[in-house]
């Protein structure tokens, strides 16, 4: 009896284990707020729009880690197809959701092409793949400078000077879009922080009782019993919904902080869209293909899969992700860094990832919806701490370089201990 | 004969010989142009000395089986942390190097075998890593930059606390080794202190490398099995490589300030690692085996094409910073292809 | 006339001047079990290679002869055409995904479907999997192997008997699988699996499925088998019904074979009185794939001794304990003095020399010339070749060179000059150096293994023959471990036979095929010999 007590308690300790890298930085971030001192509306105002702006760029690495190929770093290859198709479509003088349209159209064969690239190329380096795909992101990088700082205006003909340098060679290293481009998929919908609550908690409330009662249904037609986790599961989404409605109506000051909080919800839906992409892909015979190559090259191969195409498909999609995200990034933001807007892309969404509970060989949905906020909160707020802590808001900033870079450290190094070990069964 | 000429190419290699003819190009484009052939000669010769010891670093991590070592921002601001505290402690002229030369070596000694160590728990996956050990730990030396409590007035941030984002050396050691027996021949002028004192480290090194403790060192980095059948450990090795390396790098990047005049602090150094790498690699080393002479080479190619490019490129397109554009592709461009010449061990 | 399920006919294959298969044939029947039996590169692997259409085969130049399924003719060379055509391979080595389930396992890449619109539009790689369907196919293969455990387990959670299960579930699943190889399927199953195991394949047989099964085990042969045929030396010894022969007969068949002319000899090592240069109690080695158990000999001084046995069964272990080199249990004696806590510097200073039969792991540093290569282990264990100067020491490199040049002549190394990568030598140069060094270190006691592994003929007699004369003129005492008995019995003076971690018997040159074989097999000659006498 005490026996299986103990293993009980040991399996816990491990569910424990499991997620203590997220707990970790659920404290972390708890307590960054706290000492930070910023207020409420602000510090929800951040989350909100750095969320909206940035999980689907870190959703974009989710099916290379499923297929074996690592943190995928060249992700920002695919932010810089982003940023071509953005400077194309805003020089067309296309202004409106359609420019953001025309951006999505314009960046995919891009990035397609570019995923292409990296693919062959990461399967010449396999066993390598992180560092050649981060070594691939600087060169492209180098690449984009000369055709956008050398060749445009030179070689590529350019239609809107106003976007170029003054003297007719290359793009200014700083573009604004504040008549055109900007909030162009954000204005579609964006509503408020407390009518958000309100919608999405009906929605919630909605979906647990259609769950509930299609199981129910079943059990009477085909006899099939009704699981207690999908009980407890539908039980915990009502709890959640419930609250979620309340919330805005519990105090005045709930309410007005909520309110004043804007909230994206356009960029939420092309979000949520992407995680069931997620969910979906890994069902189909492609996904289940990511997963096998992923987890074993050489049965995959003897098994008739086609590893390295698998893996090219794989970047393809990632690279394209990365794309579209970057696109959705910089319409929320409004203004654009030509030539260093990408460079951070793949070290925060790859640190994002890591906080959120994946490693190099494990990533999902939850992971990258989790790990943003977190990463973010703590993000937002670090200048604040620093300030507070030291009368400097230099370290916050430092801090949180240091914190990033530090996360990817840990997170390579405990998947390194664990091949080793491994290899030396 | 036909056969010998494409044989000495081949070793040579193609990316090598592209490279090579690249300089040529650019360094005849400079003379018949005539954009100041002898300053620009006289450029290369100095970067050639200056980048020299950094590059020189990667040689002993690369024997030791650790391969290139990205992480030689440690000892870069290992190296940095002792020029600061040589100043600040007041030393002055050449004293002044040789002082942060030593204490930035005893930092380089205890943080190189704190590293080996590491690295010997994550075998096959340095390179990674290494990178991400560098940019963490000088993201890391940014906070320990503002908090160190600097008295110096050149040191230290005219308001607040902490260490200034570039340190002026004029006072110092700056352009010591560069003003160190220099001569002239025509418009040209030759760095023949600096480069004998390079050629002396590299000399030193070649001297440990053929001694009973590098032989081992090399055996163990290039066959663990071998070594282990001869009963040399593997693991001491590579800390040993690592130490060397990384002190190596120390020394390195007080020659590459006292020749630019400036201590770069904060982020400056984060991507230095990258173009050491680059240079290494354009001379002929692979992941697994380096040179003196590959640095060398190297050395003299790399820096050669950035210190000419520039100014043919501020010919063809003023304000392009199409130099910066080059370095970028050519460093970038030799790693991925020296990574996809890595033999996948099994 | 017989009607035969498989049927290739005269197969021979070269891999450029090597012939390794000779006018071979095997014809199996359908609802047979049929063994095929030889010892390590008899060409069963070769052969097996050839009928699985592996590319090995295709790039190194194909075969000749023809292949017939069903009476058919069909060309197989690819992997997928050998699928097609029913031939399922059952891996020594298990091809699984250990993150997987069994069921996903199973049908590894062969996935039902569920049609959908996504899969209309998109094809196949679109199509979501029916999982559930996935599981039923899983579990119905299963039971016919008569496993019951739970289709959903993950791959890493099962024990390792159980894997091959799965592959073979995995191949019935394969609907029109008409052969099934496999490959020394019980080497990794304890005695009560393997029994599973041989009823599992009597079942597959009777309902239809043809197994060709290879072994090292007689016994399981014997059991099982319907059809025997053996290899030797790539070419066919024979093939015969079960019921028309015995172990004794079959192991003669596979050992069988003209001795090497022996070398001459003046003096015969190691006589009554000479004392033990190296013995072995208890020494048990743990080096993976040859582990050792528990081997105790002696072997005197200025003797020649071999070490034989089947590959797998722990002969090759023995040199890399003694040698420090992978750990070992149990006691060891160097010239009468026991060695605790072994390591490589240990035995080296104690005389002993080695050359691996990992030529190009172990035993050379293949970037490096050569005469570093044959320097490198007197400057670390004899501190020689160099030159001290107080603390720091440098390589003397005239010393080196000067050397290195004696022991190229006196070997005969084929080179151009000392300075030569050893990475650019063929196989029996590369050996030279090894051997090269190991003599550097002026050795009492020389452990030499496999050293004529992929070497030209030529160069293997030369080989041996200066290891004779080592032994005859400097009375090293010398132990060769050789997957090669011939070649054992033409220098040895005395050969242990290991099998499965033990010491089988130690027997001289001369003794019978018969008592090699039957050791090799792991019987007690002299039981067998006994007992086979009775039963005629």
């Amino acid at each position: 009896m005490s026996e299986t007590k103990n293993s009980r308690l040991q399996t816990m300790g491990k569910e424990i284990k499991k997620y203590n890298v997220v707990i970790f930085f659920v404290i972390l971030a708890a307590a960054a707020y706290v000492v930070s001192g910023v207020a409420p509306t602000v510090f929800l105002q951040e989350i909100a729009s750095r969320f909206c702006r940035n999980t689907f760029l870190v959703l974009s690495l989710i099916i290379p880690v499923i297929a074996g190929l690592g943190l995928n770093f060249s992700i920002v290859i695919g932010a810089m197809a982003g940023q071509m198709a953005i400077i194309h479509t805003v020089s067309w003088g296309i202004t409106g959701f359609p420019s953001f349209l025309v951006s999505i159209l314009l960046s995919t064969p891009i990035a397609i092409v570019c995923g292409f690239l990296v693919g062959k190329v990461l399967n010449k380096t396999k066993g390598n793949e992180m560092i050649a795909s981060m070594i691939l992101g600087y060169l492209a990088n180098g690449i984009y400078q000369f055709i956008y700082l050398y060749l445009i205006g030179t070689v590529i003909p350019f239609p809107d000077q106003a976007m170029m340098n003054d003297n007719g060679v290359g793009i200014k290293s700083s573009l604004g879009f504040t008549d055109n481009f900007k909030y162009s998929l954000t204005n579609v919908w964006n509503t408020n922080l407390a009518d958000f609550a309100l919608i999405a908690g009906i929605l919630l409330l909605v979906t647990a009782a259609a769950w509930l009662g299609f199981a129910f249904w079943k059990k009477q037609k085909k006899a099939v019993p009704v699981k207690i986790s999908l009980i407890v599961g539908c039980a915990v989404m009502a709890v959640g919904a419930v609250v979620l409605i309340l919330l805005p109506r519990t105090s005045e000051k709930a309410a007005f902080t909520m309110r004043f909080v804007s909230f994206p919800v356009s960029a939420l839906i092309c979000i949520l869209l992407l995680c069931l992409f997620n969910n979906w892909i890994f069902k189909t015979k492609l996904g289940h293909d990511f997963r096998a190559v992923g987890l074993n090259q050489q049965v995959a191969t003897v098994s008739g899969i086609h590893v390295d195409r698998t893996r090219i498909i794989a970047l393809i999609l990632s690279t394209v992700f990365a794309a579209w995200g970057q696109i959705i990034r910089l319409q929320d933001i409004g203004t654009m860094n030509t030539y260093s807007a990408h460079e951070q892309i793949a070290l925060l969404a790859v640190a994002a990832l890591l906080v959120g509970g994946a490693s190099v060989v494990k990533a999902g949905n939850k992971h990258a919806i989790l790990g943003v906020v977190l990463f973010h909160a703590i993000f937002a707020v670090s200048p604040q701490v620093g300030t507070s802590l030291f009368a400097d808001s230099q370290i916050g900033e430092y801090f949180r370089v240091f914190l990033a870079y530090g996360i990817i450290f840990v997170a390579l190094a405990m998947n390194a201990v664990q091949q080793s070990k491994a290899k030396k069964q | 004969m036909n056969e010998k000429i494409v044989n000495g190419l081949k070793r040579f290699g193609s990316a090598r010989l592209i490279i090579s003819l690249f300089f040529i190009v650019l360094l005849v484009i400079t003379y018949v142009m005539d954009l100041s052939f002898g300053a620009t000669v006289s450029d290369v010769l100095v970067r050639w000395c200056m980048n020299f010891v950094l590059v020189l670093a990667m040689v002993p991590s690369v024997l030791s089986g650790c391969g290139l070592n990205f992480a030689s921002t440690l000892g870069i601001s290992c190296g940095l942390l002792g020029g600061v505290l040589s100043i600040e402690f007041g030393f002055t002229g050449l004293l002044s190097l040789i002082m942060a030369g030593i204490i930035g070596c005893v930092f380089a000694v205890l943080i190189g075998a704190l590293y080996g160590k590491l690295l010997n728990y994550i075998k096959g996956s340095e390179m990674m890593i290494a990178t991400y050990v560098g940019f963490a730990f000088v993201s890391l030396m940014c906070i320990v930059w503002v908090f160190l409590p600097i008295t110096n007035d050149t040191l230290r941030l005219a308001m607040g606390g902490g260490v200034r984002l570039n340190v002026e050396l004029s006072a110092t050691f700056g352009h010591m080794l560069n003003d160190f027996l220099p001569v002239k021949v025509g418009s040209i002028t030759i760095p023949l202190g600096f480069m004998l004192v390079c050629a002396a480290f590299a000399l030193l090194l070649g001297l440990f490398l053929n001694s009973r403790t590098g032989r081992m060192m090399r055996v163990a980095g290039e066959n663990p099995k071998f070594a282990q059948a001869l009963d040399i450990s593997v693991n001491k090795n590579r800390i040993l490589g690592t130490m060397l390396s990384t002190m190596i790098s120390a020394i390195g990047i007080l020659f590459y300030a006292q020749s630019y005049g400036f201590l770069q602090l904060y982020t400056a150094p984060l991507k230095m690692s990258f173009l050491a790498v680059a240079a290494v690699l354009i001379g002929g080393a692979t992941t697994r085996k380096a040179s003196i002479g590959n640095v060398v080479l190297g050395t003299l190619l790399f820096n050669g094409i950035l210190a000419t490019s520039t100014p043919v490129a501020n010919a063809l397109a003023p304000d392009s910073n199409l130099a910066e554009i080059v370095r970028i592709i050519v460093s970038n461009g030799i790693i991925v292809y020296a990574l996809t010449k890595i033999k996948r061990e099994v | 006339m017989d009607t035969y399920l498989l049927e290739m006919r005269h197969i021979t294959k070269r891999y450029g001047e090597n012939t390794v298969l000779k006018d071979m044939e095997l014809l199996v029947k359908p609802h047979e079990i049929h063994a095929l039996l030889g010892e390590n590169g008899a060409g069963k692997s070769t052969l097996m290679n050839i009928l699985f259409g592996m590319p090995v085969i295709q790039d190194s130049g194909g075969f000749e002869g023809e292949i017939r399924m069903e009476g058919k003719p069909v060309q197989i060379d690819t992997p997928i055409k050998a699928m097609e055509a029913g031939i399922g391979m059952v891996h020594q080595e298990f091809m699984m995904i250990p993150g997987f389930t069994i069921a996903e396992n199973i049908k590894l890449n062969r996935e039902p479907l569920k049609s959908s619109l996504m899969g209309r539009l998109g094809g196949r790689y679109l199509s979501v999997i029916d999982f559930d369907q996935m599981g039923q196919d899983a579990r119905a293969a299963l039971d016919q192997v008569g496993m019951d455990v739970n289709e959903q387990t993950l791959m890493d959670r099962l024990p390792v008997g159980h894997m091959q299960f799965v592959e073979i579930s995995r191949e019935i699943d394969k609907k029109n699988v008409k052969l099934l190889v496999f490959d020394e399927p019980t080497a990794v199953l304890t005695e009560s699996e393997a029994q599973v195991l041989l009823q599992i394949m009597r079942k597959l047989a009777d309902s239809g499925i043809a197994i060709i099964f290879i072994t090292h085990r007689l016994d399981e042969v014997m059991e099982v088998a319907d059809q025997v045929t053996v290899f030797r030396d790539g070419e066919l010894v024979g093939s015969m019904p079960i019921g028309e022969t015995d172990t004794v007969k079959i192991a003669e068949m596979m050992i069988g074979r003209k001795m090497g002319e022996p070398f001459e000899k003046s003096k015969v090592g190691g006589d009554e009185n000479a004392p033990f240069a190296v013995e072995l109690k208890n020494f048990a080695v743990d080096m993976p794939g040859e582990k050792t158990k528990s081997i105790s000999i002696q072997v005197k001084k200025g003797e020649i001794f071999g070490l034989a046995g089947l590959a797998g069964q722990g002969k090759i272990s023995i040199a890399n304990g003694i040698m420090g080199i992978f750990p070992s249990e149990g006691e060891l004696f160097i010239n009468g003095e026991a060695i605790s806590k072994i390591t490589p510097q240990k035995i080296l200073e104690k005389g002993c020399a080695f050359v691996s039969e990992d030529r190009k792991g172990t035993g050379l540093l293949l970037d490096n010339s050569i005469e570093d290569n044959i320097a490198i282990a007197a400057m670390k264990v004899q501190k020689k070749y160099l030159r001290q100067f107080g603390f720091f020491s440098q390589t003397d490199k005239a010393k080196i060179r000067s050397h290195a040049q004696e022991l190229i002549q006196a070997l005969d190394i084929r080179c151009t000059g000392p300075s030569q990568y050893t990475r650019r030598l063929s196989g029996g140069n590369q050996q030279k150096v090894c051997v090269a060094r190991a003599l550097t270190l002026e050795p009492d006691i020389l452990l030499v293994s496999e050293p004529t592994r992929g070497i030209d003929i030529g160069a293997k007699r030369l080989l041996m023959e200066y290891l004779v004369r080592l032994n005859q003129e400097r009375g090293m005492t010398i132990i060769i471990t050789s997957s090669e008995l011939a070649e054992l019995r033409a220098v040895c003076d005395r050969i242990a036979i290991v099998f499965d971690g033990r010491v089988a018997g130690v027997l001289p040159p001369d003794a019978s095929d018969r008592e090699y074989g039957l050791y090799m097999m792991g019987y007690d000659a002299g039981e067998k010999e006994r007992s086979v006498a009775e039963h005629e």
